[in-house]
């Protein structure tokens, strides 16, 4: 149990030894989050099957809101490609740190990630994954904006923070929803409430659509796909790592999590297929016209991502899990190799690379691995989890076949320009430098498994996730899929510095952005328009102020009239009296009574008291108040 | 009802916590007059020590059977202990904040005299179950305020607000005393239960009539939209703990009063009411948000951000008597909202006294400048936004719930959009203190004070975000009411 408990603390723990004593380590704190990662899956690899570790945080009102940690076999599968990610590209990131500012900072974000990642694939309950959801964005928030003096950066991370929020809107009212039909937060009750079907379907349909807008969110799916691309802005880690192989599949997982639930909701299932094959196409069209390296990967990793979904939405979960880890892999490399790229020649545009494998030898190999397992050729992972969604589709749909061969065909296109642009052709950059060790070692890694990953997988997933396995696929499709990748790989490579399509991917991405920044462009209008409408309120306010300290003025005016009149008053009276002592001396002889003076001097002092500070009237108000209370108090215990 | 005037209807213990806080009032007027030199300290001290001695006398209550005090028009019963309680501790919070804040100055004698009054006003208005007493005791919630507001007499903006809040508040407060006149002319009885009693046969018009005019009192002093206007300036003027302290004990204060309203002396959902307050609640937080985004002043920021979480709040009240769940999600609310608003005031309290100015760009760099008021800062932020696992987080999802239950699942999502919206204008300010190179070497100013108050509330932040059993059992006690 301890070990389970262990697996998301440790990358924790680990964040917050970088952040205290990184300053004074060799690799700022590195070492902690790779031991970490390490840690934990050497704790999954012992940890049971079946292992459950569940509490009740709280009930209130008959609803009970649980937290725990699950082992369940998709639970496991996912957090050991998870930690797998981390690891390996954590032992990248020590290179890719060396030498550059603030490094125990980002390992400390990176930690954190790592942490709540697993927090999120392992939670058997739906608040702690939604919590785990909600600090995995804050970290991609934290990552993305890391090198915040890049021109850029803060913008590109709140606008991944919170196009990913519009979806957790959904999660969030969602798992309410879950709440309020099964009185629990616990995943499993939720499953096996639907499997007596004790939901009514409508609700569950909801919910099932509610959490597709959370998953849609996350994995950067249509309409919410706008801030993947910009969060490229990141250090080259955090791409590999958050934004293609574990954060942006959180979307996927939930779904695969939840599978049942959108199962009951054949809306649900329908949407998830329409969501992912819209993203699929036009993200892929995309991904062949971008002139950046690295948003060629963000478009290609949308793309990917709506394949899973696809797969998803025409019942294969099998095929999108196998898919899922075989993109975490290959896709992961792929950035790894971006990333130096860019630090040893300074630039990611396509335009301005070429050759590069004379000079990154090893980088341009494992690129070269890691693209042709996402075109899909064999026997490189992305062949066999392609085919298993082949199978899938073909089972269903002539139709969806044909999609899932075109989408092989784009992407084979995008990878094979990206390829060629960087690795081939006339040599740009003269001054390339060589990755440092870790860098490599961490590409190795990743790119071994992108290698080897498929056939370790093929045919064994069945046996370990519960899915029911894909359907055999005919040799006519496999024959065909396959002639689609090499197609696509020679047209890409052809296309290698312009765009592939035209002028089509450009327009595509334009039309893309301004229909996702709408409603934060309309949002921000009415916000402005609001602050109109305020700015008048409040002039109508300092009207009324105004108007009232005219009148108060006004009063004030009356009043030193009334004033002069008094004083003429009294001058008159005060003469009156003068003129009386004078009548008084001269009536009753001169010279006044002792008494007399007396009693003028206690009127003075008594004047004072009145004409004084305002402050001794208000002390006199507060004495005689509490001369009432001590009165009242008196009274009532006698 | 018992017999009017007898002496047997006198409970001075029904009264315990605020005969000391309002008997402590009385003595320090002169002494915060006279105090010089070191001794402008005590009336600070005594005040901490009266608002702890004042907590512990309410505490008790939290387990009291429900009872009437002094002829019907007072009430003894958990729900106004806990809110007397929240009060209390805001107070205190704020005492702390204002002790470093004026430390030295003039005023540092004088704030707690009206904090104190400003507070026995509020506990006056969660227990009162009387017309009467209800008018005087909301005038005795927002006389002090204004005093509050006014403390530096010579800074313009704060005579302007003061000004404003002044003449705002007088005209709220005599159209909701006009209002109450009406609940007395219907049912011939200043008592809320009795009204309650007799209402269900008054014309339907007269009451909603009633019903709208006490709602712009209430609503003044909770900020709801439209009768929120004076809320940014004020907050803008005042110093930071006041402005704190003005988004915080008014407004439980006013909270708990309408509660009462609405539950003894409307049941049964009269006249709508809880399809009433769910729009002026959707208003409101759709408002506040939408406002928020384009403010620089982190004080009006602030001042808008606390405007939507009274639309959030007002959400549950909608619900609060359909369904059981509501009462303590929003009194479970309040405590994660003292703790996190009042932790942001404290930090920008200290950061505006130290640069002068609460602009954007006064924490530009601030996680450099003083990390540990910045995190503080960026917590409270991040638990407004509703962030897990802060204690805002487990607040909001309160809230949602009893909506949803309450059978207004419009509102709920409308509240979850306004949390998507709202989470940018306070990730910008997060932005601005850890994505932005300083500008200035400053620090923020220094003060065990400042310390105290923002440790506090950051700790209740997170310690009440993680298990918020601790503070939901609490809220749990304190939502038996008397009716």
């Amino acid at each position: 149990m301890i070990v389970l408990l262990a697996i998301p603390a440790l990358p924790l723990l680990a964040a917050l030894a970088a952040l205290r004593v990184g300053r004074r380590m060799p690799w700022g704190g590195g070492e902690f989050v790779v031991g970490a990662a390490a840690l934990s899956l050497i704790g999954l690899m012992l940890v049971p099957d079946g292992a459950n570790l569940s509490a009740t945080w709280f009930e209130s009102g008959g609803f009970r809101l649980t937290v725990g940690l699950e082992f369940s076999p998709l639970t496991w599968f996912v957090a050991t490609l998870v930690a797998s990610i981390a690891l390996g590209v954590g032992i990248y990131s020590l290179g890719y740190m060396a030498g550059k500012a603030d490094r125990p900072r980002f390992f400390a974000e990176l930690g954190l990630f790592i942490g709540a990642m697993l927090v999120l694939v392992l939670s058997s309950s739906l608040v702690i994954l939604f919590a785990a959801w909600e600090l995995v964005g804050l970290a991609s928030y934290l990552l993305i904006g890391f090198n915040y003096a890049e021109p850029g950066a803060p913008q590109a991370a709140a606008k991944a923070f919170l196009m990913t929020r519009i979806g957790d809107v959904g999660l969030l009212l969602g798992w309410l929803l879950a709440l309020t039909l099964t009185g629990t937060t616990e995943i499993d009750a939720l499953i096996g409430a639907l499997g007596q079907q004790q939901l009514a379907p409508a609700p569950v349909a909801l919910m099932a659509f509610l959490m597709l807008a959370g998953a849609i969110g996350k994995s950067a799916q249509l309409p919410l796909t706008g801030w993947l691309p910009d969060a490229m802005i990141g250090p080259t880690p955090v791409s590999a790592l958050l934004h293609s192989a574990t954060m942006v599949a959180a979307g996927v997982f939930l779904v695969l999590r939840l599978y049942p639930v959108f199962e009951a909701a054949p809306g649900a299932l329908a949407a998830v297929f329409w969501i992912g094959a819209a993203t699929a196409l036009v993200a892929g069209v995309i991904a062949t016209g971008e002139m950046d390296l690295k948003r060629v990967l963000a478009w290609s990793t949308a793309s990917q991502l709506g394949e899973m979904m696809i797969a998803l939405g025409l019942g294969g979960p099998l095929a999108a899990s196998f898919h899922l880890a075989a993109h975490a892999a290959f896709k992961s490399t792929l950035f790894l190799a971006a990333g130096v790229v860019q630090e040893e020649a300074g630039t990611r545009g396509l335009d301005r690379l070429g050759g590069l494998i004379r000079a990154l030898p090893f980088t341009g190999v494992v690129f070269l691995i890691a693209g042709v397992a996402l075109a899909g050729i064999p026997p490189l992972s992305g062949f066999w989890s392609e085919e298993a969604i082949l199978a899938t589709a073909a089972r269903q749909s002539f139709g969806a076949a044909l999609l899932i061969v075109a989408l092989i065909f784009l992407a084979g296109t995008y990878i094979g320009r990206a390829a060629s642009a960087t690795f081939f052709g006339e040599r740009r950059p003269d001054d390339v430098g060589k990755p440092a060790w870790p860098m490599k070692a961490g590409m190795a890694l990743l790119a071994l498994a992108a290698a080897s990953l498929g056939w370790l997988l093929s045919g064994r997933l069945g046996s370990i996730l519960p899915f029911s396995a894909e359907p055999d696929l005919a040799s006519a499709w496999r024959a065909f899929a396959l002639v689609a990748a090499i197609l696509g790989l020679a047209f890409g490579a052809r296309r290698s510095s312009a765009s592939a399509f035209g002028v089509l991917p450009a327009k595509l991405r334009a039309g893309l952005m301004a229909a996702t920044e709408w409603p934060t462009i309309a949002t921000m209008r009415i916000s402005q328009l609001l602050n109109v409408v305020e700015a008048a309120l409040d002039r109508v306010a300092q009207g009324i102020a105004k108007g009232s300290s005219v009148i108060a003025g006004t009063t004030h005016s009356a009043e030193r009239q009334f004033d002069a009149v008094a004083e003429l008053a009294a001058g008159g009276v005060w003469r009156l009296a003068q003129n009386s002592e004078r009548a008084e001396a001269l009536g009753f002889a001169r010279g006044g009574d002792a008494l007399a003076i007396d009693i003028v001097g206690i009127g003075e002092r008594l004047r004072t008291l009145q004409s004084g500070r305002l402050y001794l009237y208000t002390l006199a108000l507060f004495v005689w108040a509490a001369a009432a209370l001590v009165a009242g108090g008196l009274m009532l215990w006698l | 009802m018992p017999e009017a005037g007898s002496m047997s209807c006198m409970d001075l213990w029904a009264v315990g916590p605020e005969m000391v806080l309002a008997g402590l009032a009385l003595v320090l007027v002169p002494i915060a007059g006279w105090a010089r030199g070191p001794w402008r300290r005590l009336p600070s001290v005594a005040a901490f020590v009266g608002l702890v001695i004042a907590m512990g006398l309410t505490a008790p209550m939290l387990t009291a059977a429900p009872r009437e005090a002094f002829c019907g028009t007072y009430a003894v019963d958990p729900f106004r202990a806990f809110y007397q309680l929240v009060i209390e501790a805001g107070t205190i919070i704020t005492l702390l904040a204002l002790a470093s804040h004026f430390r030295g100055a003039e005023q540092e004698a004088q704030a707690p005299v009206a904090l104190l009054m400003a507070s026995v006003g509020g506990m006056g208005l969660a227990a009162a179950t009387d017309l009467g007493l209800i008018v005087l005791f909301l005038q005795m919630v927002s006389f002090p305020s204004y005093l509050l507001v006014l403390l530096v007499r010579s800074d313009r903006p704060a005579q302007e607000a003061t000004l404003k809040y002044f003449l705002y508040g007088a005209a709220a407060l005599a159209v909701m005393a006009y209002g109450l006149t009406f609940l007395f002319g219907l049912t011939g009885s200043l008592n809320l239960r009795v009204i309650g009693a007799n209402l269900a046969g008054a014309d339907a018009a007269w009451v909603a009539f009633a019903f709208g005019l006490v709602l712009i009192g209430y609503g003044f002093e909770m900020t709801l939209v439209p009768f929120h206007v004076w809320a940014p300036d004020v907050f803008q003027g005042a110093t930071a703990p006041v402005s704190g302290f003005v988004s915080v004990v008014p407004k439980v204060a006013a909270f708990a009063g309408l509660l009462r309203l609405l539950l003894e002396a409307l049941p049964d959902s009269l006249v709508a009411w809880p399809v009433v307050l769910a729009i002026v609640a959707a208003v409101t937080m759709s408002f506040g948000n939408l406002v928020a985004l384009r403010q620089t002043s982190l004080k009006r920021l602030l001042a808008y951000s606390s405007i939507a979480q009274a639309g959030y709040m007002l959400m549950a009240i909608a619900v609060a008597e359909r369904t059981p769940d509501a009462l303590p999600a929003i009194s479970y609310y309040f405590v994660a909202y003292l703790c996190m608003n009042l932790a942001a005031f404290a930090v920008l309290a200290q950061v505006e006294r130290m640069l002068g100015s609460d602009e954007l760009d006064a924490v530009r760099g601030l996680g450099r400048r003083a990390p540990w008021p910045a995190a503080a800062l960026a917590l409270a932020l991040l638990s407004l936004a509703g962030i897990p696992p802060l204690a805002g987080f487990a607040g909001k999802v309160f809230l949602l719930m009893a909506a949803i239950e309450g059978g207004f699942v419009w509102l709920a999502v409308i509240a979850a959009l306004n949390m998507t919206v709202a989470l940018y204008y306070y990730a910008v300010v997060i932005a601005e203190m850890y994505f932005r190179e300083p500008e200035r070497t400053e620090a923020v100013a220094p003060g065990a004070g400042y310390a105290w108050a923002t440790c506090l509330c950051a700790a209740g932040t997170i310690v009440f975000g993680i298990a918020p059993k601790l503070a939901l059992s609490l809220a749990q006690l304190g939502s038996v009411m008397l009716r």
